[in-house]
């Protein structure tokens, strides 16, 4: 190797640029757009509070059942920012909880739906034919309802509790990743590092898992960042129905609709439930939209 | 090890007969068929020897690509049959396939897309090794790696890179470890160095020939740059409409060009010491007449008899031979 | 024969005016680590009537250098922070929109390396080439229809106006066909030509090539011809200037420049590609890469990968400098140090190098 080493280019390269520089590049654009940040913070903070439930709320016990009769429908002020409901508890503590429920909820189905959807559009991608189209006819089958239609059709056949709710989402929910791998895969199927796996005899099964589906997942990732918040939504949207959470569970959607029997004597009950409702969703939609300008090769790549 | 194990030694390395890849051109709203192109249209290709390197000719449309994708079983052939070693290529399945896929390796065109931008050139000169060596330690792979890419002529800390830290000529050299990684004895170089610089193309050239005979390779060379195959080839093969043209000893058929194709590709070339422009020798377009020389509506020495039949290949002696009626006329 | 008469032309219209003069052009890049240096050019001129080659390998800076003149850069960021551009005696540089929008396709036309992605799909090839026959000339859209007509007769491509034909259509060759007749709608003065032949097949290229060098002459257009290919140059180009890191690094009247390259760049990339019939076993490769865009060395670009680089080449930056009249090797003390202020356009038109070493054996 005595003559071909000598070509070596001894300097590392004038394109070094380690992973950790690369992320701290992308962490770099996305607080570069504002309103990314504030979505991104935003998300980081719900989490948080989510997380640090059991610390911060003023009342723990009256995350579920508790009744204090002395101290019902309260309106904000001290020792109760958000006031209280019908049983006294204080809503502030019932809110936080339903952050809990909301955040693992949404996060469960998202990612039960794209456990289900990522790898039936790679398969349909990359085989192609027969299976492609018995996949994708499928697909368009679930797609052709309404998402939150036949998540409530689900949802009352599994019958009424928060994880039937959830598992109704994700069943509704998977074909759209489906549809966006599927478009990935069939693009990167004929690019030329998947042939140049093919003739070195890499087995089907691998190209798909270790090549296709990790360079299709951007818009994915985009995709189910911005799905947090609508998933959240629907679920918020079930429970309000009566087909979600069951009482005494704090989730958003089942506050507001006891509170919509107070709103026009006690404006806090559905106002501050509602008003969590908003920023989250608002926040994923922020963030989504600012992973997909980072993730996007276009906005990338910038020499 | 098992299969083509078996070689027959006296068997060319490769041996192309009639092969032929037509595709459907299918139309309207039910997809039904309204006719076939032959992208590859009966082709015969020897390489008799060991360590000997063939050159491919030909320019966009000529059918070298799918002629490279059926020689490597990446998609099955209408007719006619592949032979490495003596052994078809077309029965092959398993551990017989999985030990053809370890001796024929490809090396592409274009490196950038050639390697997975999501992996390191460790991980990508491995996947080889990970694939057919599945019970090879991690230690050894390792050092596999390192030693394929001095091999190459890059530094075992590339590996830890990712293709676009790299430059051009650095990423073929990683396409190159990768196809080097089973100890393959047959390459096929599809077009290695169009998409490089000159002064890259150099270094991988110089890097093709010495593999070539440090480890004993054969090589089968795509390439529409004469020079290049003049560079690397003892034989050539010109290959025009998805058809042998012309074939022979490389110096033979720069020298003597028998068919008015490979003598227009030879006019085409630039070159620094001519001082004019190359000539354009051939008209443009046409559609070939049925059952005449394809070549025949954009030919300058084109008769009455082009049009009607299709010329057969007429030997010139010495293992030179062209398909053209008039081959054997000074 | 032919050669050297062109030559002794571009000896001759250096009397002239150039028609574009670009001195120490500074073009920097923003990076999300400040801006980068990607142009340093020292001296670049074009007379009328002439055809310029423009070469060197990928990053080199050619396009950028080019593309100057209209002030349309294909890499997103990019600014000229210094130095001067001068068209028809014009300074461009700091030229307002309006300025630069005449010069735009009306006294400058482009052709790019790939007809594929300059034509827009969905508009039949005639429909871009009659707008801007309208835009460009004023024309009424019958008469741009009968203009276009000529055009595309010229460019080879009878009877294509109005028969809706569109570029999936076209063969490569057809489509740089239509390109070369937008191109030509304003008639312009000046021609940039970035590698309009590389997409493209051997033979076909020939045939584009011939027609370039037709229209050249019929119209006495001044040309820059973009390519990494020098060889393209040979019979076609009066001169010939080589690029290396953003700089030009030797230029001068084709014949002199690859018969008796002076720079060690422009011997090495000569000796690199591989000639038919050559019969060598090895070709010369340059070691190494260019040098990165973040830091670029105090002296000569291409110190390190040069076989004659020496103490001073890593300290000092070669200024363009006239090659000694005594022949390859003579001036030694006279190159390298940079033109007196009125040398300028003896050095534009004359064999200049930058290097302190130039000359030596030719490989």
């Amino acid at each position: 190797m005595s003559s071909t080493a000598k070509a070596a280019s001894p300097a590392p390269g004038p394109r070094a640029l380690p992973a950790a520089a690369r992320r701290a590049e992308g962490l770099r654009l996305l607080l570069r757009n504002p309103l990314a940040a504030v979505g991104g913070v935003t998300v980081l903070l719900l989490a948080l509070l989510a997380l640090f439930a059991p610390v911060l709320a003023p009342a723990p016990g009256d995350a579920f059942s508790a009744v204090h009769p002395a101290q019902q429908l309260l309106p904000p002020g001290p020792g109760h920012p958000f006031g209280t409901d019908e049983l006294g508890r204080d809503l502030f503590t019932r809110v936080l909880y339903g952050a809990r429920i909301s955040l693992a909820a949404g996060a469960v189905a998202i990612a039960a739906a794209l456990a289900i959807g990522v790898p039936l559009g790679a398969v349909a991608g990359y085989a192609g034919g027969f299976w492609d189209e018995l996949i994708m006819r499928f697909t368009d089958v679930v797609l052709s309802f309404p998402s939150l239609l036949l998540a409530t059709a689900i949802a009352a056949m599994l019958g009424h509790s928060l994880t039937n709710a959830v598992a109704a989402i994700a069943l509704s929910w998977w074909p759209w990743y489906t549809r966006i791998v599927r478009a990935q895969v069939v693009s990167l199927r004929e690019r030329p590092f998947v042939e140049a796996a093919r003739a070195l005899g890499v087995p089907g099964w691998r190209i798909v898992f270790e090549h296709l589906v990790p360079n299709a997942l951007a818009p994915v990732i985009v995709q189910a960042s911005l799905d947090f918040g609508s998933v959240i939504l629907t679920l918020a949207a079930l429970s309000f129905l009566g087909i979600g959470a069951q009482p005494p569970q704090p989730e958003w959607g089942l506050l507001i609709n006891t509170g919509r029997n107070f709103f026009l004597t006690n404006w806090w009950y559905v106002t501050f439930p509602g008003l969590a409702i908003f920023l989250t969703v608002a926040a994923f939609n922020l963030l989504g939209d600012g992973l997909r300008e980072i993730l996007d090769p276009r906005t990338r790549g910038r020499v | 090890m098992t299969g083509v194990g078996a070689l027959q030694t006296e068997a060319a390395v490769l041996e192309v007969r009639g092969l032929k890849k037509h595709f459907p051109v299918r139309t309207g709203l039910l997809r039904r068929v309204r006719g076939w192109i032959a992208a590859v249209d009966g082709v015969d290709l020897v390489i008799e020897r060991a360590g000997t390197a063939h050159g491919l000719a030909g320019e966009s449309g000529s059918g070298k690509t799918t002629f490279i994708r059926t020689l490597l079983g990446l998609t099955p052939p209408t007719a006619g049959e592949v032979r490495f070693w003596g052994r078809d290529v077309r029965g092959l399945r398993g551990a017989d396939l999985q030990a053809f896929r370890r001796r024929v390796q490809i090396v592409f065109q274009d490196p950038t897309g050639a390697l997975d931008p999501r992996w390191t050139v460790g991980r990508a000169v491995a996947e080889p090794l990970r694939v057919h060596r599945p019970d090879l330690p991690e230690a050894e792979r390792r050092a596999r790696v390192a030693e394929l890419l001095e091999q190459v002529g890059l530094l075992p800390e590339h590996a830890r890179r990712y293709p676009h830290e790299l430059s051009g000529g650095q990423r073929q050299r990683v396409v190159i470890a990768r196809a080097l990684a089973l100890e393959p004895k047959f390459l096929v170089l599809d077009e290695p160095t169009s998409a490089l610089d000159v002064s890259v193309q150099a270094q991988i050239l110089n890097l093709l020939q010495d593999l070539r005979e440090r480890l004993g390779l054969t090589y089968l060379l795509i390439s529409h740059d004469l020079a290049v195959i003049d560079f690397l080839c003892e034989r050539t093969s010109v290959m025009y409409r998805g058809r042998i043209v012309e074939e022979g000893p490389v110096a033979r058929v720069l020298a003597r060009p028998a068919h008015p194709y490979t003598k227009a590709l030879i006019a085409s070339l630039p070159r620094m010491e001519a001082g004019r422009l190359p000539e354009p020798q051939l008209k443009a377009g046409g559609t070939a007449p049925a059952g005449g020389c394809p070549l025949a509506p954009r030919c300058p020495a084109a008769q009455a008899v082009c049009t009607r039949e299709d010329p057969p290949f007429i030997d010139l002696g010495g293992g030179h031979r062209a398909r053209c009626h008039f081959a054997g006329e000074v | 024969m032919a050669e050297k008469a062109r030559a002794a032309d571009a000896y001759a219209v250096g009397a002239r005016e150039p028609l574009l003069s670009i001195r120490d052009l500074a073009l920097d890049i923003a990076g999300p680590d400040g801006m980068r240096p990607i142009l340093r050019v020292q001296a670049l001129d074009l007379y009328p009537g002439e055809v310029l080659g423009l070469v060197g390998e990928t990053g080199s800076g050619k396009t950028l250098t080019a593309m100057a003149v209209v002030q349309l850069f294909p890499t997103p960021h990019a600014r000229i922070t210094g130095g001067s551009v001068r068209f028809r005696g014009r300074e461009l540089v700091g030229a307002g929109p309006r300025e630069l929008a005449a010069v735009r396709g009306r006294r400058v036309g482009v052709i790019f390396q790939d007809p594929s992605t300059s034509l827009n799909p969905v508009f039949p090839v005639d429909e871009p080439l009659i707008r801007a026959l309208r835009i460009h000339r004023g024309l009424s859209r019958a008469a741009a229809r009968a203009e276009a007509e000529r055009l595309l007769e010229r460019v080879g491509l009878p009877g294509l106006v109005g028969k809706g034909r569109y570029p999936h259509e076209l063969s490569g060759g057809q489509r740089q066909r239509v390109m070369i007749a937008l191109a030509l709608a304003g008639d312009p003065e000046l021609l940039i030509a970035d590698e309009p032949t590389t997409a493209l097949d051997v033979t076909v290229q020939a045939q584009i090539l011939r027609l370039l060098a037709e229209l050249q002459r019929e119209r006495r257009l001044a040309v820059i011809f973009i390519t990494h290919n020098v060889s393209l140059l040979s019979g076609f180009a009066d001169r010939v200037a080589v690029m290396y890191a953003g700089d030009v690094v030797e230029c001068g009247p084709t014949a002199a420049v690859l018969q008796r390259p002076q720079h060690p760049y422009t011997q090495l990339l000569l000796a690199a590609a591989p000639r038919l019939g050559s019969g060598a076993r090895r070709l010369a490769a340059i070691e190494g890469l260019p040098p990165s865009l973040r830091e670029r060395p105090r002296g000569c670009a291409f110190a390190d990968r040069c076989p004659r680089a020496a103490e001073r080449c890593r300290v000092e930056a070669p200024r363009l400098a006239p090659v000694g009249e005594g022949g390859p090797a003579g001036g030694g003390a006279a190159t390298g140090d940079g033109l007196a202020a009125g040398e300028g356009l003896a050095a534009g038109a004359g064999h200049a190098v930058a290097c302190f070493f130039p000359g030596g054996e030719a490989q």
